[in-house]
């Protein structure tokens, strides 16, 4: 391999693009107009553009993509994370051009990536999974079937991803509109209509394990990640390793993983996700891709993972054996969103007038000053990662490193992660999945107290030319006196 | 470059754009608003010229409108201008997040307009629909 095109964008695209450059390979990276001025971009080699009816349609289509990548003379491509990660007919595609998919064989992402037959599968060789119902089976009685494993439910699509479409059911009154608009939103974002409906565990914890596969058979566990941080079904902190387990549990959910990956014939790099709680923990899914959260990971490994994907692509056996993974420390990564908590979380888009983050912590940034947060893509901007000896000791990394974020144009949700991991539930590592939502009082930035108010005011008058101006403009002592004199 | 100001009783130093000391303090600006970065907190300030105020104060009444609290694109109109809607009905339904949002009459009332079509994005604080008396 001598040439890499990366078929994604943002932070993702430049992260792979600094390994692919570091191993002495030409990056290339596509990319929609929008995107004309970002960090991956100016980074790479060569920058292709590509168009599509809108900008997300453009990282979407598979045949613009490869076409792309010969042209540039790549010899693989690799997908990042989302558009086409775990499309198993690109996968299909990407070979059948002769090139290298930087990822796991079609098929696999064909079983793994719906998350239907990847649930059978995983139950069929004796893991666990939860109590659930697949409209598949009998489409005129699903709705019935799901009824019948009681409230709450938590309702996805079969071919669903990140969250999409998710919906739980507490109130079974509402369950049948809740299926029309799930089934709705997974036609509309997956092409797949088709649901299934699992018994949603309370409080439960997000904890997933990340795995490597080679061509010969070999499968490794890299330990786990808890993500159970989440707003929007969406992960915004992720830390390893997790504060829920001890080692014993560790041992057990970690080989559960690597087990069902072994089973699978997994090659590449994957993650195994379970829900947690209760002392148990189910099988959810398998995220046939390189996961956002990859650096803790790295960070507690000391790994490169993208670097163990290339050589995997290449064919070469895994570098490591099980007894030779250690881990050494606390990682914690921090999803910095355009996004405003206060406000539910809503997406916020602006120019980036000013950016600067801190050089201390490794922080993987997809914008850069001049550029426009549009309302176009995911609203993630970059990521923050601390690693230090212990979980306390990296909370207070990251609090510091946050503080010294500074995005103008924009707003960010780091203010809000910094209030978020210093509340007692997440320094006690007490977490679940619903906790975000259980501490509404956090969400908005708190009002500027009398003292930073008017600082603030002096520094906005300093910089706002009317009052400049109009302080100018205030007349000579004479002048303004007109008649009177002593 | 070091500013100081005397703020009632008290003195504040700046270091704009820099991390010096104890107050940090960075500034952008665009048109009338200001993003201020001061010890580890971002915010917006909006100047009001005394124009602006005095038009919000004689613009109509919040209430007849529906601003897009986010931005997102239409995935479907329910109604037409000159529709009668009673309190509860759908007007239209948007997609933000990757989520429907579905949008109800706040109040009975016949379609004023409708300042969207299906599949048109928009950003927030967009006009969608407005509602005139029943």
């Amino acid at each position: 391999m001598k040439s890499v095109l990366v078929a994604n964008r943002g932070e993702i695209a430049l992260r792979i693009l600094k390994t692919v450059k570091r191993l002495g390979m030409r990056g290339i990276v596509v990319h929609h107009a929008l995107d004309a001025d970002s960090p991956a971009v100016a980074f790479a080699d060569a920058a292709i553009e590509i168009t599509g009816a809108t900008p997300v349609a453009a990282y979407l289509d598979d045949a613009a993509i490869i076409a792309a990548a010969r042209r540039a003379g790549a010899d693989a491509i690799h997908p990042g994370y989302g558009f086409l990660s775990e499309n198993a007919a690109f996968a299909r595609a990407v070979e059948a051009a002769g090139l290298l998919f930087i990822g796991p064989r079609p098929e696999t992402i064909g079983l793994l990536g719906d998350k239907v037959r990847a649930r059978a599968f995983v139950a069929k060789h004796g893991y666990p999974v939860a109590p659930s119902a697949v409209e598949d089976d009998d489409p005129p009685t699903f709705a019935e079937r799901a009824r019948a494993l009681g409230a709450p439910l938590l309702v996805k699509p079969s071919a669903g991803g990140g969250g999409k479409g998710m919906r739980i059911v507490r109130d079974m009154a509402l369950l049948a509109e809740e299926l029309e608009r799930a089934r709705s939103e997974g036609l509309r974002y997956f092409g797949d209509g088709r649901l299934y409906v699992e018994r949603y565990v309370e409080r439960p914890r997000h904890i997933e394990v990340q795995v490597l596969g080679d061509a010969h058979g070999n499968v490794v566990h890299l330990f786990e990640r808890e993500c159970s941080m989440q707003r929007r079904f969406q992960k915004i902190v992720e830390e390893a390793p997790s504060p829920a387990l001890d080692e014993a549990e560790r041992t057990r959910i970690c080989e559960t993983a690597a087990g069902i990956a072994r089973r699978a014939g997994y090659r590449n790099a994957g993650t195994v996700e379970f829900i947690y709680g209760g002392g148990a923990f189910y099988f959810l899914e398998m995220n046939t891709r390189l996961q956002v959260e990859h650096p803790v990971t790295e960070a507690i490994t000391g790994l490169d993972l993208v670097e163990e994907q290339i050589r995997i692509a290449e064919g070469a056996p895994l570098r490591l054996a099980q007894e030779d993974l250690r881990r050494t420390g606390h990682a914690i990564e921090l999803r910095i969103y355009a996004e405003d908590a206060g406000r539910g979380f809503v997406p916020t888009t602006g120019p980036v007038l000013m950016l600067k983050m801190p050089d201390d912590v490794r922080v993987d940034c997809g914008v850069r000053e001049g550029q426009q947060v549009t309302a176009a893509f995911d609203p993630m901007l970059a990521k923050l990662v601390v690693h230090a000896d212990t979980r306390d000791a990296a909370i207070d990394k990251a609090r510091a490193a946050l503080a010294r974020v500074i995005l103008l144009g924009c707003r960010i949700n780091t203010a809000f992660l910094s209030r978020l991991i210093d509340t007692a539930e997440f320094r006690a590592g007490d977490l679940h999945t619903g906790l975000i939502a259980e501490l509404p009082e956090i969400a908005a930035d708190p009002a500027p107290d009398a003292g930073t108010l008017r600082t603030l005011l002096a520094v906005a008058a300093r910089h706002t030319p009317a009052v400049v101006e109009a302080a100018r403009r205030v007349p000579a002592l004479h002048a303004s006196i007109g008649e009177w004199r002593n | 470059m070091r500013e100081v100001f005397r703020v009632g009783e008290e003195e504040h130093a700046l270091h704009p754009g820099e991390d010096v000391g104890d107050l940090a303090v960075s500034v952008a600006t665009q048109g009338d608003r200001l993003f201020i970065h001061l010890d580890g907190q971002t915010y917006e300030l909006d100047y009001l010229p005394a124009v602006r105020r005095h038009a919000q104060d004689a613009a109509l009444s919040a209430s007849d409108h529906l601003v897009a609290p986010m931005p997102g694109a239409v995935v479907a109109c329910a109604v037409k201008p000159g529709d009668a809607v009673a309190a509860g009905d759908l007007l239209l339904v948007i997609e933000s997040m990757k989520l429907e949002m579905p949008f109800k009459a706040w109040r009975d009332g016949r379609v004023a307009s409708v300042h969207v079509t299906q599949g048109q994005t928009f950003e927030r604080d967009k006009v969608l629909l407005s509602l005139g008396a029943a």
